[in-house]
């Protein structure tokens, strides 16, 4: 029926034969399991006509068996239903068992907590199950602690709970299962912060006698048993093989470019205005609130009905009509920013477009699978923006199509969490020495001659004056966080780099798809004050940065260079910022910000001598052409944002003594991207030539070597010198490597 | 300093942030003392923490177990289904004690199922338990039923912490009428490694405790109390009958004074001037130039505060008793 339509495009005024490439994702047929249930689950299911699938049923196998799972299945294949119902049972069995949920967002929590509340009471049980969170009334919580058996909460509020431990030892005593839903959110140092937080509550949970499973539930990534053993510290069985049976999925490239005379914002209206037009129910996903908002004017302009636009930060309310109204059809397309992404159940739609690569395949698989009902085929609209990665996948649509390449990384080793939690989890329990790992001793000793820590015959005591989970906070791990605020409220919290790169003032901000511009930075306070503003403009800081390297922890040989990874001390200078409208630069304006001193991560490249066939002039720019080429692939490889990677480029760096490219993780202490990527290298460095070898023009563009993030204005760049330094780095990768 | 102090040292600074400045001991002479010169009398308790013993010259409380008695049964709001308005009525027909309403033919049952669950002479928990229910926790009679009890079973009692929660307890005074007049016990733990026996310690005296007394202690000390025995996992004692001064205060007296900090009351009403005291909010910085210099000097402040502080909480029973009473 899809053929059809795609067929039709062709007859439409407006098609130029954007459709540069398609792709069949073949349907599969469902394969159900059974599993003996206590006889009100099976009736349950019956009721709602639901026949498990079989990766539902390995999964429940798996937590009888006392296993922990990592449940990493598409969505809407039934994950949750897969980890309540051996939950359930293990509650029913012993009347005393718990259960603890954590949410990344109280929204999520709240919405587990309806579904919650239906299988309950349809598999006739009663374990009063509550969130438990910074919106819980002062009323429940006695009577929460003291009856409920499933608890949902956050990782924030569990990091201020724990102190508590006492009150919560009813739970912990009897804890049988820990839910750690959409667990793909806890990567990059969040992710490290929570798993040190998991860490300190399971040491708490055996001082009570808790032997808990852990079940993860993730989007699906390429490594989840590492990912859940890096989170967790421990080994689950791992469930990823989809059984539910899909329909075809046909994907289509739809390149903007080929008709440069109309803005990709039109092209994506049209294309709205004509899926839904023909019954499609389409949802179209945005970077931005502002351009959510234009698509779905233009889209109604161009005589679609029923489109609505969602974003962040809807009531309750408001979103339960917008579910209604794709239920019953009379919104037959809405155009949303990343919120509809995940967790909110608004069912199965015909197509999706995906305007931008949202920054991760995980992500785009994530908007993708909210198109696709049953077995019904459904539609996937790629429209790339003019930017390396995006453009990337128009030239190599494969790997769009092959999602489970990204590794989630959930670095362990950045001394400032190590200390922050070390520091938490005295003030919880005594920490004995004997439980401490060699680099955890040694901080351990510093933070006694510090006074925030006292040895006792139990172990190390907390021993400072403030309460330990006020002064370490799980977004910030320096002790350095700046926050942002809007009319008093706080939008999020970031680290001083990104603070001065970012959020200088008058900077305009994206947070959560809306746009703000920034009033003051004052870096001594540690907060930012911006107000909402719709712009037509962009601003882009000006920066210049030197790399001092401290230590080089793993070295690689080859013909003419070495490929080294290590600890560096990155010296950032901001020159100014620029204002840009439509792709030209508006104005220029001086900034006077201190420059910034951090140590980090760092992979890095360093050339024996010269490069063959590179001219002494042109090193530097195709060194810097180089370094754009391998940060934009980098997401590819390392479940992270293109700017969570900074690089410098240098013909001559003093330390290595040749040309040098660094490439380091653009966070105080470091991320453990770095690392990743030198172990992924030669797959990264090939895909950077390719990105390079298959663009068409001939001095670098937006489409490969321009990165809009450059703090020298893509200055100076040299494609052809890029080209020949990133096929002696890609030399490494044997061809099997490079499609692995 | 090394590289990891570095990267501690930033969090150290956060620990401090708001508390001290300078560090005391830097800007700060004080003669050094040792813990022996500091605390002749001091016993060294085996588990590592200091006992030490005082008397204040404080006379005997004048209690007594039938005023306290009949006090309790005049007050007809103990009835399960009694409130103020009914009380009055009740009152105003000629039933002034719970026993009156034997007969009563709507009250008769409730009243006798009270006074049977009281038992004779009445039960002080059972009674604790009836005014906990239906009256304010500042209600004079909390302190009127402690005559109820044997005095010698009264517990005072008030904690040194290093901070407002999640710090260690370094300093627990206890204090009881014995024979010779009061005692006031303090257990000290000269490093803090000694918490866990100073902790120990204070389980032991809330098992011998009847009742406690404090002021402030439901919201702050019991509550640290609670938190440090479970850090440590010592088996906690059953939530004893506690009688918080700061509630009883805060109604006689909050209208005559300007705030109710235990030393303004002392001030205000009860005629006790403190001299060179050591004000409650430098306590843990005193306690953390001492851990940091093992000069006992900066020991000997917080003591005498800590005895002064317990001492004054018998003297305020004692008044709001007599204001009790007289009403």
């Amino acid at each position: 029926m899809l053929d059809e339509f795609v067929g039709d495009f062709e007859h439409t005024p407006w098609y130029r034969g954007q459709i540069v490439h398609t792709a069949v994702r073949p349907g599969s047929v469902a394969e159900h399991s059974t599993v003996d249930l206590p006889g009100s689950f099976a009736r349950y299911l019956e009721a709602r006509g639901i026949a498990l699938y079989r990766h539902q049923v390995e999964a429940i196998e798996a937590f009888r068996n006392e296993d922990d799972v990592i449940i990493t299945t598409p969505t809407a294949t039934g994950k949750t239903l897969a980890f309540n119902l051996p939950i359930l049972e293990a509650l029913r069995n012993d009347p005393r068992a718990c259960a603890l949920y954590l949410y990344p967002l109280k929204a999520l929590a709240n919405d587990q907590l309806q579904k919650l509340h239906d299988i309950e009471s349809g598999c006739g049980l009663d374990l009063h199950p509550a969130t438990y969170d910074g919106d819980t009334p002062a009323a429940s919580r006695n009577r929460i602690k003291r009856t409920s058996r499933i608890v949902l909460t956050n990782p924030h509020a569990l990091h201020q709970y724990l102190p508590w431990h006492h009150q919560w030892a009813r739970i912990f005593a009897s804890l049988r299962a820990l839910v750690i839903d959409e667990a793909h959110h806890y990567r990059g140092i969040y992710g490290s912060n929570v798993a040190f937080l998991l860490r300190r509550l399971l040491r708490i949970v055996r001082h009570y006698g808790g032997t808990p499973r852990i079940v993860l539930s993730s989007a699906s990534v390429a490594n989840p048993v590492e990912f859940a053993r890096a989170l967790t510290g421990r080994t689950p069985v791992s469930v990823h093989e989809d059984r539910s049976g899909r329909g075809e999925k046909r994907v289509l490239f739809w390149d903007p470019l080929v008709d440069p005379m109309r803005s990709v914002t039109s092209q994506v209206a049209q294309l709205l205005a004509f899926l839904t037009g023909r019954g499609i129910q389409t949802i179209c996903f945005t970077r931005t609130r502002a351009s959510a908002e234009v698509i779905a004017r233009s889209a109604t302009r161009a005589g679609a009905e029923g489109i609505a636009s969602y974003r962040a930060g809807y009531l309750p309310e408001e979103r339960r009509g917008l579910e209604q109204g794709l239920r019953d059809g009379t919104i037959r397309g809405v155009v949303s920013t990343t919120a509809l992404e995940a967790g909110i159940d608004i069912g199965g739609l015909d197509a999706a477009i995906l305007v931008g690569f949202p920054g991760s395949l995980l992500s785009a698989w994530q908007q993708a699978g909210r198109a696709g009902r049953g077995s019904e085929p459904s539609l996937l609209v790629f429209v790339p923006f003019e930017n390396p990665l995006d453009r990337y996948f128009v030239s190599h649509p494969e790997e769009f199509l092959d999602k489970t390449r990204e590794q989630l990384v959930v670095p362990l080793r950045n001394p400032h969490q190590q200390a922050a939690h070390l520091v938490c989890a005295a003030a919880e329990l005594p920490l004995p020495e004997a439980d401490l790992a060699p680099t955890e001793a040694e901080l351990a000793a510093s933070l006694c001659k510090q006074g925030l820590l006292a040895p006792t015959p139990r172990g190390y005591v907390y021993s400072g004056l403030r309460r330990a989970h006020e002064i370490v906070s799980l977004d910030d791990l320096s002790g350095d966080t700046i926050r942002m605020t809007c009319e008093g409220r706080l939008l999020e919290t970031m680290d001083p780099v990104r603070a001065r790169r970012d959020a200088f003032p008058g900077a305009v901000y994206l947070h959560r798809g809306e746009t703000y511009v920034v009033d003051r930075l004052d870096l001594e306070e540690g907060s930012v004050v911006v107000r909402r503003e719709e712009t037509d403009y962009h601003t882009l800081s000006l920066r210049a940065s030197e790399v001092e390297i401290l230590e080089s922890a793993e070295r690689r040989s080859h013909v003419e260079h070495e490929l080294q990874i290590g600890r560096v001390r990155v010296t950032e200078s901001f020159l100014g910022y620029k204002t840009i409208h439509a792709d030209r630069t508006v104005s220029v304006h001086p900034l006077d910000l201190p420059s910034h001193v951090y140590e980090t991560d760092a992979t890095w490249i360093a050339f024996r001598g010269g490069i063959r066939d590179v001219s002494p002039e042109h090193l530097l720019g195709s060194l810097h052409g180089a370094e754009h080429a391998l940060i934009a692939m980098a997401p590819l490889l390392v479940l992270c944002d293109a700017t969570d990677v900074g690089g410098m480029s240098a013909p001559l760096h003093r330390q290595t003594g040749g040309p040098t490219i660094v490439l380091f993780d653009d966070i105080t202490g470091g991320a453990g991207l770095a690392p990743a990527l030198f172990y992924a290298f030669d797959r990264l460095a090939e895909r950077a030539r390719a990105l390079v070898n298959d663009c068409a023009c001939a001095a670098g563009c937006p489409s490969c070597l321009l990165s809009p993030r450059c703090g020298s204005q893509n200055e100076p760049l040299f494609k052809p010198g890029a080209l020949r330094i990133l096929e002696v780095l890609a030399q490494g990768a044997s061809p099997e490597e490079a499609d692995e | 300093m090394t590289k990891i102090d570095k990267t501690v040292g930033r969090l150290a600074e956060k620990a401090r942030a708001g508390s001290a400045g300078p560090r005391l001991s830097s800007v700060l002479q004080r003669e050094t003392l040792s813990l022996e010169d500091a605390f002749p009398e001091a016993v060294a308790d085996p588990s590592g923490c200091l006992i030490l013993d005082h008397h204040p010259p404080l006379s005997p409380l004048d209690v007594d177990s039938d005023t306290a008695t009949r006090t309790i049964l005049a007050e007809l709001r103990l009835v399960y289904g009694i409130g103020a308005r009914y009380s009055a009525e009740l009152r105003k027909d000629g039933y002034t004690s719970i026993p009156d309403l034997h007969d009563h033919p709507r009250w008769g049952d409730a009243s006798n199922a009270l006074l049977s669950n009281w038992g004779t002479p009445p039960d002080p928990s059972a009674v604790h338990r009836s005014l906990d229910r239906w009256l304010s926790s500042a209600d004079p009679l909390h302190l009127q039923s402690l005559a109820l009890l044997p005095v010698e079973k009264l517990l005072f009692f008030d904690l040194e912490t290093l901070g407002l929660g999640g710090s260690p307890i370094f300093l627990a005074a206890v204090g009881r009428f014995v024979d010779e007049g009061f005692l006031i016990r303090q257990y000290l733990a000269p490093l803090l490694a000694a918490e866990v026996a100073l902790l120990e310690r204070m389980a032991d005296e809330l098992r011998d405790a009847a009742a406690l007394l404090s002021y402030n202690g439901k919201s702050f000390d019991w509550t640290i109390l609670r938190e440090r025995f479970a850090y440590y996992g010592i088996p906690p004692p059953d939530s004893p009958i506690h009688v918080d001064l700061l509630h009883h205060a805060r109604r006689a007296l909050g209208g005559d004074v300007p705030d109710c900090h235990l030393g303004t009351i002392e001030e205000h009403v009860l005629g006790i001037g403190r001299s060179n005291d050591l004000p409650s909010a430098e306590v843990p910085a005193y306690y953390t130039s001492y851990l940091e210099t093992t000069n006992a000097s900066y020991l000997v402040p917080i003591v005498n505060h800590s005895r002064q502080d317990l001492a004054s909480l018998v003297v305020l029973l004692k008044y709001l008793l007599w204001m009790a009473g007289d009403a």
